[in-house]
């Protein structure tokens, strides 16, 4: 698949800037702050349908404008298709796809797909929990969307749940917190079955790119951590069972201390390397590796899961790795992968060369094209 | 920004659901330049609306009679209460013409977050209409969202052992629609709640 066309319209620093891009390897040039960055950001928006730098919508809007707008052009092996995004602070975020507007903003998914490479990937491995979780909530949405209800259904009880906890005075149950139970449970053994499966492949995928870069001699082991489950073969009906009864035996708890304590919110990834868990342990060399290697294999899930290759955001990170990571990096872009590279000056990437190259010059939000 | 009229009006626009800041500024430059005698309709159609409309006593439906229209036809089913999240709910159910029985206006879900518990909702009022044992269904038509779904159970968990019926509002396919088009959750809830031919 491939990003033909993008138009920006007051979104970021940009006012109303149309981008032509290469099928194969476009690289956005341009100073610091001048918006190369918000390029991609874009791009990913339109497939993931949030910002892979913040959580509301309306900082993606131009400062003193009222909305803002995406729109593309979009060429997927079985045709053309457009996708447009307007977002406005005070409306719900509305879609258009092949120029009809969408009931729900969530049929934007599904439709392009993509994957970002930034410098914070390294917080997949650093971070907190919630890190690793939204990455692989991140990777379902895009190969199986109706993930993407799950999650907000889960997220919406659990905030109903907790303020209702809060409100409680301690330790006292008058059976109110029962009726949001189911759905707590529902939900949340979606999402557990949906990272489950997931994970089972991805994991296939970074381990092998994992031992690649390492030239064999590291072994990368991703475990789901959970209280609802023991990440094995459970179906849904034992997962809902478990969580369901470890609500119960909280219960207590939960009361005294007003928050839910039980659920796939409190779930996390633990990454091991030849054994040792690489967040504790690991040398930030070895950090970086796993990181990548994350991002490798959630590139190659999503390509083998929807039978496209998705499009590849390299935002700021050639800079970032070393000639080792930096070449295979490289060599894993096969010829067929539009790439998106962001980068101060040319230089820092004329060595590599990946095909047919597009030059795209940026300064303060305005377009110098090179062709 | 604004001269202080104009942006008291669009404060008070803007505080109406589904008005945003923008929405409510085109309003409120609409009503500038609209007649003199179009203002006034607008403002006298509120102020009758407040002074005249009334919740009916029963089923807390809007009206402008003593009792609701539903409430004072003898001729609909008195074994059965649709209960509803708002009056106009109602009207939808209306719309479909299935349905003869009476109803009974909550004004609102069950919602922590917006700070709605059980207390504030007309529940107390239902139950007394259960009193006498009449009323032998009641059909939970709640939204199909969390909120009315813990309503719902709310209810359920309070009325059934009363000897009342309780029963809630099918939701899956759209009639005319191919399953094709279907989205997965709303196939996923049509299956779960199929039933046998």
């Amino acid at each position: 698949m491939r990003l033909d066309r993008l138009e920006l319209i007051n979104y970021r620093n940009y006012d109303r800037t149309i981008f032509d891009f290469s099928p194969q390897l476009n690289l956005i040039i341009g100073g610091n702050a001048q918006g190369k960055t918000n390029v991609l950001e874009a791009v990913y928006f339109l497939s993931a349908g949030n910002s892979h730098r913040i959580s509301s919508a309306s900082q993606l809007i131009k400062q003193g404008e009222m909305s803002s707008a995406i729109r593309s052009k979009i060429t997927k092996d079985n045709g053309p298709i457009t996708l447009e995004v307007m977002l406005s602070p005070s409306e719900k975020k509305r879609v258009k796809v092949g120029g009809v507007e969408k009931r729900r903003f969530s049929d934007l998914l599904g439709h392009l797909h993509a994957v970002i490479f930034s410098p914070e990937d390294l917080q997949l491995v650093k971070g907190g929990p919630e890190r690793r979780r939204s990455f692989l909530d991140d990777t379902v949405v895009q190969i199986y969307p109706p993930h993407d209800y799950w999650r907000r259904r889960y997220e919406r009880v659990l905030r109903q749940r907790n303020i209702l906890l809060k409100s409680r005075s301690q330790g006292v149950d008058d059976g109110s917190l029962e009726l949001w139970d189911k759905n707590l449970v529902e939900a949340g053994t979606k999402l557990v079955v949906g990272r489950l499966t997931v994970l089972n492949k991805l994991d296939k995928f970074a381990t092998q790119a994992h031992l690649q870069i390492t030239n064999q001699t590291e072994t990368l082991r991703i475990d789901y951590l959970s209280r609802v489950t023991s990440g094995g073969v459970e179906g849904p009906r034992e997962i809902g069972g478990k969580f369901h009864k470890e609500l119960v035996k909280r219960r207590k708890d939960e009361l005294d201390r007003k928050i839910t304590l039980v659920g796939p919110h409190r779930d996390d990834l633990t990454l091991t390397v030849n054994g040792a868990d690489v967040r504790l342990y690991g040398s930030q060399g070895q950090q970086r590796t796993v990181a990548l290697a994350l991002k490798l294999g959630q590139f190659r899930l999503i390509e083998e899961e929807v039978k496209e290759r998705p499009l590849l955001l390299l935002d700021d990170v050639m800079s970032e790795l070393d000639d080792d990571r930096r070449s295979f990096l490289v060599e894993t872009i096969r010829s067929g992968t539009q790439v998106f590279i962001t980068a101060t000056t040319r230089d820092s990437i004329a060595d590599q060369h990946i095909g047919d190259c597009k030059v795209i010059r940026i300064k303060d939000g305005k377009l110098i094209d090179e062709g | 920004m604004y001269a202080t009229p104009v942006s008291n009006l669009i404060d008070e626009l803007s505080k109406m659901p589904g008005i945003g800041p923008k929405s409510a500024q085109r309003l409120a430059f609409y009503l500038l330049k609209a007649s003199q005698e179009d203002a006034q309709k607008l403002a006298e159609a509120i102020v009758h609306l407040k002074e005249t409309v009334k919740f009916c006593p029963v089923c807390y439906n809007v009206t402008d009679e003593p009792e609701c229209e539903f409430c004072a036809d003898t001729h609909r089913d008195d074994t059965i209460i649709c209960v509803v999240e708002e009056a106009n709910d109602i009207v939808s159910m209306e719309k479909t013409g299935e349905y003869r029985g009476r109803y009974h206006v909550l004004g609102g879900a069950i919602s922590p977050i917006d700070g709605i518990g059980p207390d504030d909702l007309r529940i107390k009022e239902l139950l007394k209409r259960l009193e006498g044992d009449e009323v032998a269904e009641i059909i939970v038509a709640t939204n199909p969202n969390i909120e009315g779904e813990a309503t719902g159970m709310y209810l359920a968990k309070l009325i059934k052992p009363l000897g009342v019926t309780v029963t809630r509002l099918a939701s899956g396919l759209p009639i005319g629609g191919d399953l094709e088009y279907a989205d997965e959750v709303t196939l996923g809830s049509a299956l779960k709640g199929r039933r046998e031919i």
